[in-house]
């Protein structure tokens, strides 16, 4: 598969920091620092004499004036502050400034101002204002995009988002693209009109398309599918998010018992790691099999190796040594990764919890699953999140069953916990869903939310089993959407679409978070080497633990 | 990928800007200029330059010769330091910056104005006009005439005073660098010019191409003299001593890029094919062709041996203990064999010689 965004955000890294020979520091905000964690390796920065990383707002910082700097950072006002503090008494000898997204002209005016020692040399736009997880997945680090209510953006989010779409969109090369929204969600149909009217105002900084065919935007909603991020999902990388959490596709492995020190804290990164590239949709079954193989693997290399005898044997071994200790250390990466899954899974029964919601989304068992329900609850040592989940899966598909027992399972909830925060989200949910509040045509219709997400991709995945019946709406809007079949009225243009048929380059994104199960949808469709071209976007990674909890924290009125 | 460049811009604006700043700069400097001749006169005429003891009738006449210069700001409108916003008190007291005339307080932690004697200030100035004042006579300046006239001229001067130890190795090791990148197509030419030379000269029976042969042996020779080297200014930058948290921080990066440079560098010089080239003029000379051999098998356990000495530095820096054993081993063994290459080597080579 061609790089997507692996090969646009590595071109940017080359380009961030000069190739001079100097030695450098480079300066970053909290934003660029996720970004450029993401994008790059610290290798890669080193060979370009990067000898120092740092924060901008730090202003402890050594002066040194014999090293050039490099200042990286998110042209918010906050760090245009902490850039014309630094140029005020700059603490290095000469200045590039890159900014991840477009400036405004009264900032490149003051920065101009502050610069008294005429320090600066370089001043760059560069949009690299994404946080790239895949190749072709992506989110703005926007955890919370609404105001008050579901149907109204934060004026700051909105900001982000666009801001950062805009750069995603330039990046990409497709041109000015087609803009599709989804007609339920005036999030959506606001999100698309901002981003035309942006496209429109810097349409001179667009680089035309370079890939045949028509492009096209595609936003969708969070509460169209609010079902997959409350399940559980058994591919590694969404496993690995939910059962451990990964954040700038870092994870943190310091609660786990039986993990190397060296493990504590691990990096799954599709583009610096052969193995995960390869592991990282497959299920826990096959995952299983694929790390037990590359143990072997490495396991007969490390015996070749062994017998260091003669002179030869040592030559051998020093040559394959730099590949062989990361061949190791990946090994021990993976093995501890996948030990502490399994342990999660039966401590958390995540089979048995998997089992019914797997059944609450893709079937009609209303009294068995209400029972299946009541022992999990029942469960002393099941994780309250675990059990508010599965209630409120059940709130959400039997809300319109005549034996509906939603309000008796979560007064069993509040008899073990009390009010939580858990409780609250779980009511604020379902009041979004009742009453009709959120206009779906047909959402909860016989269940059709649940019946819809069936109708999925066919055949693009092997072995069908229990734990994997129920499939994310997004597989089969993608499936209408490739098949040109994705029905207008559904999901509206913005412009009138022209004569053209087949399209180019797909960006869809999802306001509310979108899932790393969501992001195997497309990474598969991509591995396929399909035209379209798919790249999967949202305000942020979610998850069911963060989609509970971002839900508590918003300010709905 | 888009990336839009605003220096040009930037600089636009910079410039717009830079002659007002100028223009603010020369007034101030002109008036400390003044009030530094001026009190250096003064002092001169009354017999005492640098006692560092003024009469009050003394101070008096300065003061007067200072408001000459330069009107004070009348002090009774102000409750709090405009740039500290402390609030003045019988012991935090007004006082008047004699640059620009404007109150500041006195605080010594938060140097809103200090006190500076006049030859250290026209030290600080460093032009001619001012060279002949030595009176130690105090002047008050606030903050921001400091920083007017002082901080362009304390950046240039640190940005012109030698570079660091490290960082002068550094662009050492980049030099070193460029001279590698510049001889290794040398090297890779002229090996493969030795392996189309042999395959021709094999079809029109043995000639001698040991001019050639010499040249690769030069390069071959230059390239390792080149490595020996970077890996012994490396070293240089590992001995040195830091002071600070961070300047340790850019030395072992520094250290780290240098020893991965060096991995990089000279897998091509390991993956090549040597004995090809080497072992063409076999028929002619026995010795010759297994001196050859000896110095290419050297070269390539010479090499290894600084991968080694490489790994087992990391390994002991890492405390990895379990590796370091077998390293030292390995690399004892290692040495142990280059040595009786080397012997073996010499002893043909004398042989060669005489005949
Ligand atoms: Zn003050
Ligand atoms: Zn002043």
């Amino acid at each position: 598969m061609s790089g997507l965004l692996n090969e646009v955000t590595l071109s940017y890294v080359d380009r961030l920091v000069e190739d001079n020979g100097r030695a450098k520091v480079l300066l970053l905000d909290s934003d660029t620092t996720a970004i450029l964690s993401l994008a790059s390796t610290q290798s890669r920065l080193l060979r370009k004499d990067v000898f120092l990383i740092d924060k901008i707002d730090n202003y402890q910082r050594q002066k040194m004036r014999h090293l050039d700097c490099t200042v990286f950072v998110r042209p918010t006002s906050a760090s245009i502050s902490s850039v014309l503090e630094e140029l005020h008494d700059p603490k290095y000898g000469k200045y590039s400034l890159v900014f991840s997204n477009l400036l405004r002209k009264s900032q490149l005016e003051r920065m101009a101002e502050a610069d008294d020692y005429s320090c600066v040399e370089r001043v760059q736009e560069m949009l690299l204002d994404y946080l790239k997880i895949n190749t072709d997945f992506f989110h703005c680090n926007v955890p919370i995009p609404w105001a008050s209510s579901y149907q109204t953006w934060d004026t700051e989010a909105f900001e982000t988002c666009s801001e950062s779409m805009f750069a995603m969109i330039a990046s990409l090369k497709i041109g000015k693209p087609q803009l599709r929204y989804d007609i339920n969600s005036s999030l959506s149909r606001q999100f698309v009109q901002k981003l035309g009217q942006e496209l429109q105002a810097n349409s001179g900084i667009l680089p035309s398309s370079n890939k045949k065919g028509q492009n096209l935007v595609l936003v969708l909603d969070r509460f169209n599918d609010p079902v997959t991020p409350l399940i559980s999902h058994w591919t590694y990388q969404a496993m690995v998010d939910e059962l451990l959490g990964i954040v700038n596709n870092r994870v943190d492995l310091h609660l786990a018992p039986d993990v190397p020190p060296s493990h504590r804290e691990i990096v799954l990164s599709q583009d610096q790691d052969a193995f995960f590239k390869d592991s990282m949709f497959l299920n826990f079954g096959d995952l299983g099999a694929a790390v037990r193989d590359y143990v072997q693997h490495y396991s007969s290399k490390s015996k070749s190796s062994e017998q260091l005898e003669t002179v030869a044997d040592i030559k051998k071994f020093v040559d394959m040594l730099p590949d062989f200790r990361k061949l190791q250390d990946n090994t021990t990466k993976h093995v501890s990764l996948v030990g502490e899954l399994s342990r999660l899974v039966s401590e958390e029964h995540l089979l048995e919890v998997s089992e019914v919601e797997q059944s609450l989304a893709c079937s009609d068992n209303h009294s068995s699953d209400l029972q299946s329900i009541r022992k999990l609850i029942a469960l002393p040592n099941l994780s309250p999140v675990i059990k508010y989940r599965v209630v409120c899966l059940y709130g959400l598909r039997f809300r319109t069953n005549s034996q509906f027992q939603f309000g008796q399972l979560m007064q069993a909830l509040k008899i073990q916990y009390g009010d939580n925060a858990l409780d609250s989200s779980v009511h604020t949910l379902m009041k979004i869903y009742s009453a009709n509040k959120f206009p779906q045509e047909d959402l909860f219709s016989q269940g059709s939310l649940f019946n819809r997400a069936q109708l999925g991709l066919k055949g693009l995945r092997g072995v069908e089993n229990v734990y994997t019946q129920h499939k994310p709406l997004l597989e089969s809007i993608l499936s209408l959407l490739v098949r040109n079949k994705l029905p207008i009225e559904k999901y509206p243009f913005t412009a009138p679409p022209n004569g053209e048929q087949e399209l180019g380059c797909v960006l869809i994104f999802v306001i509310g978070g979108v899932t790393f199960e969501e992001a195997r949808v497309v990474g598969e469709w991509n591995k396929l080497g399909n035209t379209p071209k798919v790249i999967l976007g949202g305000t942020d990674v979610i998850n069911p633990k963060k989609f509970l909890r971002v839900i508590e924290e918003t300010n709905w009125s | 990928m888009v990336v839009l460049d605003k220096s040009e811009q930037f600089l636009k604006l910079r410039c717009a800007d830079a002659d007002r700043k100028a223009i603010t700069r020369t007034k101030t400097e002109n008036r400390l200029v003044r009030i530094l001749l001026g009190v250096q006169k003064l002092c001169t005429q009354a017999g005492y330059s640098d006692s560092g003891f003024w009469g009050w009738s003394q101070v008096d006449k300065i003061r007067k010769f200072e408001q000459e210069v330069v009107v004070w700001e009348d002090g009774t409108v102000f409750e709090r330091c405009r740039f500290c916003g402390q609030k003045f008190t019988l012991f935090n007291r007004q006082h008047h910056c004699r640059v620009c005339g404007l109150v500041v307080c006195g605080d010594l932690e938060r140097e809103c104005s200090l006190e500076v004697p006049c030859n250290m200030l026209a030290e600080k100035l460093n032009i001619p006009e001012v060279e002949s004042v030595d009176s130690v006579y105090p002047l008050r300046m606030c903050t921001e005439c400091r920083r007017v006239v002082f901080s362009a001229r304390n950046f240039e001067r640190d940005c012109r005073a030698p570079a660091p130890a490290v960082l002068r190795l550094h662009q050492q090791l980049k030099r070193n660098q460029r001279e590698i990148s510049a001889l290794m197509p040398v090297f890779e030419a002229q090996l493969k010019g030795m392996d189309q030379q042999k395959s021709v000269k094999q079809k029109n029976g043995s000639q001698d191409a040991s001019g050639s042969l010499a040249e690769l042996k030069r390069t071959r020779h230059a390239l390792l003299k080149l490595f020996s080297n970077y890996e012994k200014i490396t070293r240089r930058v590992q001995g040195l001593h830091m002071d600070t948290h961070t300047e340790q921080v850019l030395k072992d990066h520094c250290v780290a890029e240098a020893s991965q440079y060096m991995e990089r560098a000279m897998a091509p010089l390991q993956n090549m094919n040597m004995p090809v080239a080497m072992q063409y003029n076999e028929r002619r000379s026995r010795d010759r062709d297994e001196i050859l051999k000896l110095q290419n098998q050297i070269l390539v356990m010479e090499e290894q041996q600084f991968l080694l000495e490489n790994q087992l530095m990391e390994a002991k820096s890492r405390r990895h203990l379990d590796e370091v054993v077998p390293l030292e081993q390995s690399l004892n063994e290692l040495s142990a064999e280059i040595t009786r290459y080397h012997d073996r080597l010499d002893m043909l080579e004398q042989l060669n010689e005489n005949i």
